[in-house]
């Protein structure tokens, strides 16, 4: 129980933030880390512990993708029928914030899944030989990959914050 | 040496490369102009990349819509927002408050018992010598004999601010009771509510030592100043306003000496934006604990280090000659401080990639 507490008070908070930010959704994303967290319960040893919270995060991830899809359908649905009286916003952002969120967003989906997945366990700061054990490649092929994640990431981000690109988001959020 | 590929570039800068092979990369990129124009631009793709990503954490939580109540059907506590617990620590805020403004203006006379008991008996939670929430109902602490469970009557329960009126009561009573020994003081009593304050007395005679709660005993003590000194020191560095965001910034060296971490820099002004919310001269240290994260500490333009910022962790990749800082519930470089930097930082680095211009350190001493 004790590793376990150390597991969770090292790694739960850049594993929720790895998630945040492959989600989008800070509430998925705890859960996702404490289910996570769960099955690190049931191991008796972890040899690379950050490698392989964020492994087996990133799996439930794409587990829970294809289940998801039918569920979010399902809450926006709800979200427009209460939205009249009864339902409690969450606090909104600043229009620039969620606009610059919404492209940084846009700009990653537009990586392929290993490309993602790679760069935010980088920017997580897990080295390239936990990135290659998580992700099931070869160390050398680590620095390939997270060079084209990274140049494709601001190549679509900055192709986004170019005027015309954005044109269609400003528009409606002037609209809304 | 051939020229460098981009994968092998950023494995250098992420640190990733053994000694030797980094070598051999540094060494070519000092001699080949090719090369070092891909290893400036990999750098800004490492830059802009962190920046981009940490613009993905303002993320709103509680997507999911929740119901209010209906109108009505709640109670006032929960339509004024006031959990037990907040009522008791707003109570004990206030006593706290009349507590000192008592001791401020009491004359010579008035003996420390004296002073201690009335203190005591101005506590709400000594009625029955517990911390319990459930006793934090100013009004009904005050107003009653020592209640065992929430005040259930309407009368009982009132909101926080009005509970200030009761609180004001034991400085109207110590008027009364001067230099009095705790006979004096049932007698004093009368002119206010005598019951509660007689069962508070009888508490507080027969237990002298009960138990004011921490802020009343701060109160008292006069020792919260130093403490709330350090607290809005923290909070000063600690940038408010806004949506609790994670911060990330890049920060590299200004001149040709490599960073040597830990160690004290200083940001260079003119490579940081209006809103920068970090103080001008930092300490880079590493934590004792080796499962924490290294920290940051403010330091004075005398040199000495300061206040620590909290929730601020910083890591280093020696390959890349660059720091990153990191950070949570820090108000972050605004999204329109990133398009400041992309407007003020055009021509540094390469492709006229402005956006990714990370922030420059000079190294300063300090003790």
């Amino acid at each position: 129980m004790n590793d376990v507490d150390r597991l969770f008070r090292e790694y739960h908070e850049p594993l929720v933030r790895y998630l945040t930010r492959r989600l989008g959704d800070r509430d998925w994303a705890e859960e996702v880390a404490q289910e996570t967290f769960l099955r690190a319960i049931r191991q008796e040893s972890i040899v690379s512990e950050r490698s392989w919270l964020f492994a087996v995060a990133t799996n439930l991830v794409r587990d829970e993708a294809r289940k998801d899809i039918r569920r979010r359908r399902r809450l926006e649905l709800l979200r427009e029928q209460s939205r009249a009286d009864e339902i409690v916003e969450p606090e909104p952002l600043s229009i620039e914030r969620a606009e610059d969120a919404a492209q940084a967003r846009k700009a990653l989906d537009q990586l392929t899944e290993r490309d993602r997945e790679a760069l935010l366990m980088r920017e997580e700061g897990l080295d390239y030989t936990e990135i290659a054990n998580a992700l099931e490649l070869s160390v050398s092929s680590v620095g390939t990959t997270l060079a084209r994640a990274r140049r494709r990431l601001v190549e679509a981000y900055e192709s986004l914050q170019r005027p015309g690109a954005g044109s269609a988001t400003r528009g409606t959020h002037a609209a809304s | 040496m051939q020229h460098l590929d981009e994968g092998t570039i950023h494995a250098w800068l992420d640190g990733a490369l053994s000694a030797d092979e980094g070598a051999d990369v540094e060494r070519h990129a000092k001699e080949c102009a090719e090369c070092a124009a891909l290893v400036a631009d990999a750098r800004g793709m490492i830059a802009g990349a962190a920046r981009i990503v940490s613009a993905l954490d303002v993320v709103p939580a509680g997507v999911i819509p929740q119901r209010k109540a209906p109108a009505g059907s709640g109670s006032l506590w929960r339509a004024l927002h006031v959990t037990p617990l907040r009522a008791a620590l707003a109570a004990s805020l206030m006593v706290a408050a009349a507590s000192l403004a008592v001791f401020r203006h009491a004359p010579p006379a008035v003996g420390p018992k004296a002073d201690t008991t009335l203190a005591i008996a101005a506590s709400p939670f000594v009625v029955d010598g517990s911390r319990s929430p459930k006793l934090a109902t100013p009004t009904s602490n005050l107003g009653a004999e020592a209640p065992r469970t929430p005040p259930r009557s309407k009368d009982a329960v009132k909101p926080a601010a009005p509970a200030a009126a009761p609180i004001t009561t034991p400085a109207a009573a110590e008027n009364k009771v001067v230099a009095s020994e705790p006979a004096e003081l049932r007698k004093a009593t009368a002119a206010v509510d005598s019951s509660s304050l007689r069962t508070a007395n009888a508490a507080a005679v027969s237990a002298p030592s009960a138990a004011a709660p921490p802020a009343a005993r701060a109160g008292l003590a006069g020792g919260a100043t130093a403490d709330m000194t350090q607290a809005r020191r923290e909070v000063a560095v600690r940038a408010v306003g806004g949506i609790a965001q994670s911060l990330s910034i890049v920060a590299t060296s200004a001149d040709q000496r490599p960073l040597e971490l830990p160690g004290c820099y200083q940001f260079v002004r003119d490579s940081l934006h209006s809103s920068f919310q970090l103080p001008e001269r930092v300490s880079f240290e590493s934590s004792t604990d080796p499962s924490a994260r290294n920290v940051v500490r403010s330091v004075l333009p005398d040199g000495r280090r300061d206040t620590l910022i909290t929730g601020v962790t910083w890591r280093w990749e020696p390959g890349a000659a660059r720091v990153v800082l990191t950070g949570n519930n820090v108000e972050p470089l605004a999204s329109s401080s990133f398009r400041e930097q992309t407007i003020n930082a055009a021509g540094r680095g390469a492709r006229g990639m402005a956006l990714i211009s990370p922030v420059r350190l000079t190294r300063i001493d300090c003790r």
